[in-house]
């Protein structure tokens, strides 16, 4: 576990030098987790492909005209709000729905004749679909038996799953007989044991409490790393795709709104929308005013001055644009800090203790709110920065990320 | 006031019951008479149960019915399913209005016009009528309840089952066979209970389609009624009540039974 956690920045390796302004050596976005990445290899060929896919549920568009590749041993991650069309996404790759328009290859070859169990995928649905007149073993074995194998190697695959997953002691429950954990582990084992090409996960950890939900992430990526196999997961829940993903697509409307390593996606957002969807972020409008040493100098408003941001966006003077900077991204003093290029004064207007954080809204001059917020590095603080007092927001250039869409 | 409704309240329920109920006691009561009269209590006795069964032609309509009774519930159960399954999963499709219309119309059609219609089918078909039109014309009327039942059983029915099963190999019918099938089997039976008892006790139908050779139970009680009531008469129709009594209470239990929680 310790080693997937580690990690110092390998992605970066691809990277073109934009991103690393100022700042020596591999810098990379975020923390990785492994090093793999097929998607950077031009070789490499996708083991799924949508290709210009299209669907349609009456007047409302679910998928619009949507190409996307997932490579072998990806942990792939569609992220987005309910609605946006990741769930219907997973369903025509499961074969429950048709597209209107494009086509899905798998492994090259193209779906649309072939009917769900035909198909080398497995699903592990949201609702776990376990039957529940059959045991836990009987769940597990029933894809087996849709095989043309011995009663011995069914025996085997299933003993194998159960091991797999903890649940030799429980092989003869039924499922209203386990907890919501356990169930969540025999939908996972029932759909793992025919060995699928690529396993869909259609909302794997969201009927699981929160600490359960950490642990069964960990989990699910062991498995994953174990058996090689790819995963392609479906959630609304950024943290849950932050922590497991490979790659993430952030889904709006039937669009991938951006495809990108969880540090990239968060660390470098390209719109507005998948800013705010990931994770919090203040939204400073603004409008360009002049570029200087490789910075955009930003006249902004809501701070009542300019701010200086690191970009290599090519703007026209006077291009409205929006700075977009993390709440921990920003420092808080009391006296004005003279090393930071962006210094923003405000009141604190609210306060959020979260023990591990603490959040402090700060209303600025121009009415506008900024978030910031700040790691609880000790259990005593003297002097707390408290309710209505005038404080000093502070970040570097590169903390920002400047979008124009 | 209030303390009167609460008198008048179970008198009105006891009225009503009584009503509904006393005629079939007083019918069961009366086939446990002694007596040859049917009006005179002659003291208790099993008499007329003994002749009801060495009565050839009560016992063989009997035998008719209940063959009646089970191949037209066995078909009203698979085309109730078939009806219901396409109801609930297959959405919106031409004709679907019509189908829902044409299916539930039984329900709330006069059997005397189910009947005649049906009679009048079988001429302009050319069909002799006999057993086998009495099992269609029943297949017909209980088909519609055996849909109510099952569809209500297929509407809070998880499709995510049937389609992890096909997600993991299984065909469409293996799929309906391994997982759906099984769990709403209950209704299945339930409504399997309801179309016998329907068809047991049917005698307005039957008496439109039914041909020589084909006397239902029902019918053959009426033709003897209109010689005059005979203790016998009581007899056997106690005997079908309770038939239809039991089958019933059976129906109620499976339907009433809850669905396994779903997983």
């Amino acid at each position: 576990m310790s080693d997937r956690l580690r990690g110092d920045g390998v992605a970066g390796a691809a990277r073109p030098a934009k991103e690393r302004i100022g700042k020596p050596g591999r810098a990379g976005l975020g923390a990785v987790r492994r090093e793999f990445a097929p998607w950077a290899d031009p070789a490499a060929t996708p083991l799924i492909r949508f290709e210009g896919v299209c669907k349609r549920f009456g007047d409302a568009v679910a998928i619009d005209n949507l190409d996307l590749s997932v490579y072998r041993g990806e942990f792939f991650c569609l992220l987005g709000p309910s609605g946006c069309g990741k769930s219907t996404l997973m369903r025509m790759l499961a074969g429950f729905e048709q597209p209107d328009a494009g086509r899905i290859l798998l492994d090259g070859v193209d779906q649309a004749e072939i009917p769900p169990h035909n198909r080398p995928v497995n699903m592990m649905f949201q609702s776990y679909a376990l039957f529940p007149h059959m045991s836990v073993a009987q769940n597990i074995a029933f894809g087996l038996r849709q095989l043309s194998l011995s009663k011995a190697d069914i025996q085997a695959r299933v003993d194998e799953m159960l091991t797999m997953v903890q649940l030799t002691p429980l092989a003869r429950r039924k499922p209203h007989q386990l907890s919501g954990g356990q169930r969540q582990r025999v939908a996972l084992a029932r759909a793992l044991a025919r060995r699928p090409q690529v396993l869909l996960l259609d909302e794997p950890l969201g009927a699981l409490d929160k600490k359960l939900r950490e642990e069964t992430q960990f989990e699910l990526m062991d498995i994953q790393e174990e058996l090689g196999a790819t995963f392609l997961v479906v959630t609304h829940d950024q943290e849950e795709a932050m922590v497991m993903a490979d790659r993430i697509a952030v889904m709006n409307q039937g669009r991938i709104a951006q495809l990108d390593t969880p540090g990239r996606i968060y660390e470098e957002p390209v719109s507005r929308y998948v800013a705010d969807f990931i994770g919090d972020v203040n939204l400073l409008e603004g409008a360009a005013v002049g570029r200087e040493d490789g910075l955009w100098r930003i006249a902004c408003p809501a701070t009542g001055g300019e701010l200086l941001v690191a970009s290599d966006a090519v703007l026209t003077v006077g291009q409205q644009v929006v700075v977009a900077v993390r709440p921990e991204k920003i420092r808080i003093d009391r006296a004005r800090p003279t090393d930071v290029a962006n210094v923003i004064p405000g009141e604190v207007w609210d306060i959020g203790y979260l023990g591990d954080w603490t959040t402090y809204v700060l209303k600025l001059a121009g009415g506008e709110t900024l978030k910031t917020s700040r790691a609880n590095v000790s259990r005593h603080v003297v002097e707390p920065v408290t309710w209505e007092e005038t404080v000093f927001a502070s970040f570097a250039p590169d903390a920002a990320v400047m979008l124009t869409g | 006031m209030k303390g009167l409704r609460r008198a008048a309240s179970p008198l009105i329920l006891g009225l009503g019951l009584f009503f509904l109920y006393a005629p079939i006691v007083l019918l069961v009561l009366w086939s446990f008479n002694d007596s040859r009269l049917v009006t005179v209590w002659g003291g208790f006795s099993l008499r007329w149960y003994a002749a009801l069964f060495s009565n050839a032609a009560l016992m063989e309509a009997a035998w008719v019915s209940i063959r009646i009774a089970l191949v037209s519930a066995a078909l009203a159960t698979i085309l109730g399913t078939m009806a219901a399954l396409t109801l609930t999963r297959h959405g919106r499709f031409a004709g679907r209005t019509a189908f829902t219309g044409m299916a539930y119309a039984p329900l709330v059609m006069p059997e005397v016009m189910i009947g005649l219609a049906l009679l009048l089918l079988f001429v302009g078909l050319g069909v002799d009528r006999g057993f086998w039109t009495v099992v269609i014309a029943h297949t017909t009327v209980t088909m519609c309840f055996a849909t109510v039942i099952i569809r209500a059983r297929l509407a809070d029915f998880d499709v995510s089952l049937e389609e992890a099963a096909m997600d993991l190999g299984a065909t469409p019918v293996r799929a309906f066979f391994l997982v759906t099938a099984p769990l709403i089997a209950p209704s299945m039976a339930a409504a399997f209970l309801l179309a016998f008892t329907m068809s047991m006790d049917d005698l307005v139908i039957a008496s439109f389609v039914s041909g020589p050779g084909a006397t239902t139970l029902p019918m053959r009680i009426y033709s003897q009624v209109r010689l005059g009531v005979t203790p016998e008469i009581n007899a056997a129709s106690s005997v079908l009540i309770a038939l239809v009594v039991v089958g019933l209470g059976c129906a109620f239990l499976l339907m009433r039974r809850r669905k396994p929680a779903s997983a």
